[in-house]
């Protein structure tokens, strides 16, 4: 941007990597991982304030040993691992529903 | 990109100082830099603060109770901790329907940490544009250099704000020793890993792609709006028509508009918007294209505010209102939580008994002739005073209970599990379940200060 040289609008290319558009794809797998993390973090918090994993522990026919923060961490993963399933099947319909309407002629 | 703008690019153009992102200075991001440093100052030292002896603010997973200064939560009191997120969720909303996204711009955790990235981006490989130079110049010493101290930065902070996040969890001190003595338990290593792992993407290398792909309250926000929220808005009457002009003229002697387009609100932009198309839900409110056109109207010698905060209401040249049934509603709203917050927290009962009836046999037959049923009673003492107590057990006549001790001390803030033992002649009630009473009383004689009813089961034959 020296002197007599036109301004050049910035492109696309021009931008940091940072504040480039996201592919759709991209896009998808930050809608699934993300909100399923809070519905996880959510989950998590509820769960545990009425059950405590040491005395889940004490209740079980063949005790399984834990302590108190695997409880925690497998419990929080557990909630991840089932929003982030149910996220995944939402995308996915949304978007398989957006392409088969499209092939068979029909408007949305 | 903007055909319009590409359009009045060219012959007018004029010499135009160079302004890049890392010159964006004023006012706004003035304020966004002491916010953030404010917030990051809080999280770092809060957990270090001492409390009569113990953490002021920890989140004590292990032992299941949450420590804010003078207020011990217990998981009993889980009632407190939602209400309180309750209140944060319509402060929210109350501040988003006043000043619009000021959460987004200067207190969201998301753009804080980014702020401190990009700053440490910044010592590291320099302005936006020497660093765009560098990733696509060749892999020389000094790239190598300058992204490999990035790096290491980036680790050692996002390292650090892990362990910071974990010691929320369990006592930092300890942890701080744990850790120098490369003695951590498996699940806080992971967590340390964990949370620094997020803070490195999120903030390194997500950034605002996190408020514009990922954020639900980036994209809901819009319904706390009105004309009257303060928005970051462009001043499209003034500005336009956009055009570049030589230095020194006044749009209107060209026939043009304020805006000399010069495109440094775009180049400045974190989401990379055009805050000229109006309002759109990717603009977090960060400010940077106010301060970046404001530098411009200076040099200009225009008046400044062509792009800055204001309202729909404002814009059109009507008067804006603060107080309007919305805001009325939210701010209602959380005064009466927190009316009702403050008088539960008062009526709190200071102490509860929860009795669990011993799992392996319903009741004992004792040579004697007596029943006797063991039960476990988790005294849990709220308060921050140690309290002492004696359990009597009440509901039927003839009721004998023993503890040991027989007077119980709790300490402050903490749960005992007490072994209670309850006998009763054979024939002093009917045979099936009765419902028995425990109590504890403040000992010397002082008042009931919890009740639990429990069962009591008598032999059938």
């Amino acid at each position: 941007m020296d002197a007599g040289e036109p301004q050049r609008v910035p492109q696309e290319d021009d931008r940091l990597p940072e504040q480039r558009r996201w592919s759709r794809r991209a896009q998808a797998v930050a809608a699934v991982v993300w909100p399923s993390f809070l519905a996880a973090a959510l989950a998590t918090m509820l769960f545990f304030a009425f059950v405590d994993p040491g005395e889940m522990e004490e209740a079980m026919t063949h005790p399984l040993e834990f302590n108190r923060m695997t409880g925690y961490g497998v419990g929080f993963f557990f909630f991840w691992l089932i929003a982030l399933v149910s996220s995944a099947v939402s995308v996915y319909l949304l978007r398989t529903a957006h392409r088969n309407s499209r092939s068979n002629g029909d408007r949305d | 990109m903007n055909d319009q703008a590409a359009t009045a690019n060219g012959s007018l153009y004029a010499r135009q100082e160079k302004i890049y992102a890392r010159e964006v200075q004023g006012r706004f991001t003035r304020l966004r830099r002491t916010a953030a440093w404010t917030l990051l100052g809080i999280y770092y030292l809060l957990p270090w603060i001492p409390w009569h002896g113990r953490q002021a603010v920890l989140f004590d997973l292990p032992a299941r109770q949450f420590h804010l200064f003078g207020l011990t939560l217990f998981p009993q009191d889980f009632f407190f901790l939602s209400w309180l997120l309750i209140m944060a969720a319509l402060l929210l909303f109350l501040s988003t329907a006043v000043a619009g996204r000021v959460w987004c711009g200067y207190a969201c955790p998301q753009t804080v940490w980014t702020e401190a990235f990009v700053w440490m981006e910044r010592i590291t490989e320099g302005s936006h544009t020497k660093r765009r130079r560098l990733d696509k110049g060749p892999w020389t010493r000094e790239k190598i250099l300058r992204k490999t101290a990035k790096r290491v930065l980036w680790i050692l902070f996002a390292a650090w704000t892990g362990f910071t996040f974990v010691g929320y969890f369990t006592p930092i001190h300890d942890l701080g020793a744990r850790l120098l003595s490369f003695d951590l338990g498996p699940w806080e290593t992971f967590w340390i890993a964990f949370y620094g792992l997020a803070t490195y993407g999120n903030a390194g290398h997500l950034r605002e792609q996190v408020c514009k792909y990922m954020c639900p309250y980036a994209r809901f926000q819009s319904a706390m709006f009105d004309r009257d929220t303060l928005i970051v808005s462009y001043d499209a009457k003034r500005g336009e028509p956009r055009g570049s002009r030589k230095r020194g003229l006044r749009g209107a002697d060209v026939g043009l508009g304020d805006c000399i387009d010069c495109n440094i609100c775009v180049q400045v932009c974190p989401t990379g918007i055009d805050i000229r198309d109006g309002l759109q839900y990717e603009c977090i409110t960060c400010a940077a294209c106010i301060d970046a056109c404001d530098s411009v109207m200076d040099k200009m010698g225009y008046p400044r505010g062509l792009i800055r905060y204001t309202t729909q209401h404002a814009l059109e040249g009507k008067p804006t209102r603060i107080l309007r049934p919305r805001t009325i509603v939210y701010a209602g709203l959380l005064l009466l939580l927190f009316a009702t917050f403050l008088y539960a927290l008062a009526q709190r009962a200071p102490l509860t008994v929860d009795v669990i009836r011993d799992r392996n046999a319903l009741y004992r037959e004792l040579p004697g002739g007596d029943i006797e049923t063991v039960y476990t009673v988790k005294l849990l003492n709220k308060r921050e005073q140690p309290v002492r107590v004696v359990l009597e057990v009440a509901g039927l006549p003839g009721l004998r209970l023993s503890t040991d001790p027989p007077q119980i001390e709790l300490p402050p803030a903490s749960v005992m599990p007490i072994v209670a033992r309850v006998r009763l002649p054979a024939n002093a009630a009917p045979p099936g379940g009765h419902d028995i009473e425990f109590r504890a009383r403040l000992a010397g004689g002082g008042e009931v200060v919890a009740r639990q009813t429990a069962r009591f089961i008598m032999p059938l034959d």
